[in-house]
């Protein structure tokens, strides 16, 4: 166990370094530099300079690079260049809980739902709530949640006024990102569990229980339900990194101060080390979820063994 | 040989009426029957399955528009009319107009015609590398193995996303910028399933049957190890493509991707939402088109997924 943790560990670190290696390199290939806007061309040559010796800019490529791994190790992710007197730490640190709130509010009522709809839908096969779940399911991974985040607000925010239509002010305008965030997991979980629910319903063993006279509630609660909900910890990986995804897009839509919309928001203001903040801080959410799901899988499931489970397949 | 118990109420056959039977004993236990291949076994299959079949008429369709409403249009996607802006659907503009007077239905359809395409194109892409990326891995073994599986879980662990949004602010935008991106960790997934279905059937008995009764190495590949890979590759394809476009609509939405006045359908998503207030059935025409590009796909792939390997529920 220890072992396969420290090798995972280490993978971690190889594929952050990576990353952190690309992104510079594409960051040092983007056109001009990062003054070169309107609001930096009226300082005049000799302030640009300037500017470009603070930021260490004015050092070659290689210098600056190991300057940045240097200050990376020691958790100085450098000064934002749209916010000049901010660390990226401080500003991405001001933007994370609204993304937090709205990803957890997602995730959480997205499971819900989505894993009640499968346990239903398998339980009642080819009745009317395993067609309304399967309809759903395909819907949810098919409909692009921009699509139901602009829908969302048009209709429930401005035509029937019911929920704040953008803006973050109180917790009712978290509802609608999060509804608009929830469909994907929902969608996923509901699938998966309806597979895997159905295949448990099909086991032995609940035949014995069933033919030993084990009421249906106590057979689905005892015995299905456990066998089934254990491999949705499997999914939970793919979805938190859909959800990271998801959020760019809805985030710019319901004008939320999260972190996606603090991503686009530097892209278009070529803010280069809140962006890079901002990819170092994805790569390593997302690698560390997937390893702590591997982890929580094989701990929960006694049957999976990890050295098995590590290679590659 | 020498026929001891012979019928004696039997005339004896003229040995003239015996033809020898040429038989090639190589011919004969080569273990490969008529080549069916697991792509047609499939097809039989997927067949029966009358859903997948309305939503592959559909995609036949859909793209069939693609390539020819554009053509036959009176209309160019870029030509701007700005008497007619934001027009409702009416008879000479079947959709209407957008905020630059441009008709909707020739856009729609060109647009269409570029997801398709980015689509294609990307999944194209991903099954060259992915594919000589895992039977190489898997052919070769040993050292190239190892290195090749280690440089992938490196690459498993980043988020593919991300890093097409960074190529897209480095690189020119552009449709081919849009599948150069998409490419980048787009085979990984491919690379690794192929690499898992020919080591699978290395260790098969079939196989080793074929390698016992002499079969070359080369003779393997193509008549062995290629058939039986072909499904694993076509339902990762059905998975890709729409995946692609996804992730198209997505770029152009955030306002990364295609730029004006090219058309995708993510820059007619978007350009609907900016007039939603106005003109909302901007939004649900290109929204309906890719919804119903996502759906068809989804069900084909899940089709064929059940009918190339019927051990897997979807």
């Amino acid at each position: 166990m220890t072992a396969y943790v420290s090798r995972r560990l280490a993978y971690m670190m190889v594929t952050l370094f990576a990353i952190v290696t690309l992104t510079f390199c594409l960051m040092k290939i983007l056109p001009g530099t990062p003054f070169d806007e309107e609001r930096f061309m009226s300082l005049g040559p000799a302030r640009q300079a300037a500017l470009m010796r603070q930021y260490g800019l004015d050092q070659p490529v290689h210098s600056q690079f190991l300057r940045y791994l240097g200050n990376l190790f020691r958790g100085d992710l450098g000064t934002s260049y749209f916010y000049p007197d901010r660390p990226v730490l401080d500003v991405l640190r001001s933007r994370i809980g609204p993304s937090a709130l709205i990803g957890s509010q997602a995730i959480l009522m997205g499971l819900a739902v989505g894993m009640s709809m499968g346990i239903v839908a398998a339980w009642r096969h080819n009745g009317s709530m395993d067609y309304i779940t399967m309809v759903v399911a395909v819907l949810g991974v098919s409909v692009p949640n921009f699509v139901v985040a602009a829908l969302l607000q048009y209709y429930v925010g401005l035509r029937w006024g019911i929920l704040p239509v953008a803006f973050w002010k109180s917790w009712a305008h978290s509802v609608l990102p999060s509804v608009a965030l929830m469909f994907s997991p929902l969608a996923s979980s509901a699938r998966f569990v309806r597979t895997e629910t159905l295949d448990v319903l099909s086991q032995d063993y609940i035949q014995t229980a069933r033919s030993k006279g084990m009421s249906e509630r106590r057979m689905l609660v005892r015995h299905a339900l456990r066998n089934a909900l254990l491999p949705v910890v499997t999914i939970l990986g793919p979805m938190i990194a859909n959800l990271l995804t998801g959020s760019l897009a809805i985030e710019k839509i319901f004008s939320v101060p999260g972190i996606g919309s603090l991503f686009v928001e530097s892209i278009q203001n070529n803010d280069y080390p809140v962006i890079m903040g901002l990819t170092i801080f994805f790569s390593a959410f997302y690698i560390l979820c997937i390893l702590l799901v591997d982890i929580s899988y094989t701990l929960i499931d006694p049957r999976i063994r990890l050295s098995k489970g590590s290679e590659g397949d | 040989m020498i026929i001891t118990a012979r019928n004696p109420d039997m005339p004896a056959i003229p040995a003239e009426l015996f033809t020898p039977e040429t038989a090639d004993s190589l011919e004969m236990e080569r273990i490969s029957r008529e080549h069916h291949s697991a792509a047609y076994d499939g097809w039989i299959r997927l067949r029966k399955n009358k859903g997948a079949l309305v939503c592959l008429d559909v995609l036949a369709l859909l793209t069939l528009f693609a390539l020819i409403a554009p053509i036959i249009s009176p209309y160019t996607y870029y030509q701007t009319d700005y008497m007619a802006k934001l027009k409702p659907p009416s008879a000479a503009h079947w959709l209407g107009t957008d905020l630059f007077g441009r008709d909707l239905w020739t856009r729609m359809w060109y647009g269409t015609r570029i997801s398709l395409l980015i689509g294609l194109c990307a999944a194209a892409i991903n099954i060259f590398i992915g594919v000589l990326y895992g039977a190489i891995s898997a052919l070769m073994g040993g050292v190239v193995d190892a290195v090749m599986q280690r440089t992938i879980e490196v690459l498993v662990g980043v988020p593919s996303l991300i890093l097409v949004i960074l190529f897209m602010m480095a690189l020119p935008p552009g449709i081919w910028t849009i599948i150069l991106a998409l490419s980048v960790t787009g085979w990984v997934q491919m690379a690794r399933l192929v690499r898992a279905q020919i080591l699978r059937m290395k260790g098969m008995e079939f196989v080793l049957a074929a390698r016992l009764l002499g079969t070359g190495t080369w003779t393997m590949i193509r008549r062995h190890l290629i058939p039986n890979t072909v499904g694993v590759i076509i339902i990762q394809v059905m998975f890709a493509i729409p995946s692609a476009i996804f992730t198209e609509a997505f770029l152009s939405f955030i306002g990364i991707g295609l730029a004006e006045p090219q058309a995708s359908l993510g820059v007619l998503i978007n350009n609907g939402y900016s007039v939603l207030r106005s003109s909302p059935y901007m939004l649900v025409y290109p929204a309906v088109t890719i919804v119903l590009l996502m759906v068809c796909f989804s069900i084909v792939g899940d089709g064929l997924r059940d009918a190339f390997d019927p051990r897997m529920k979807g």
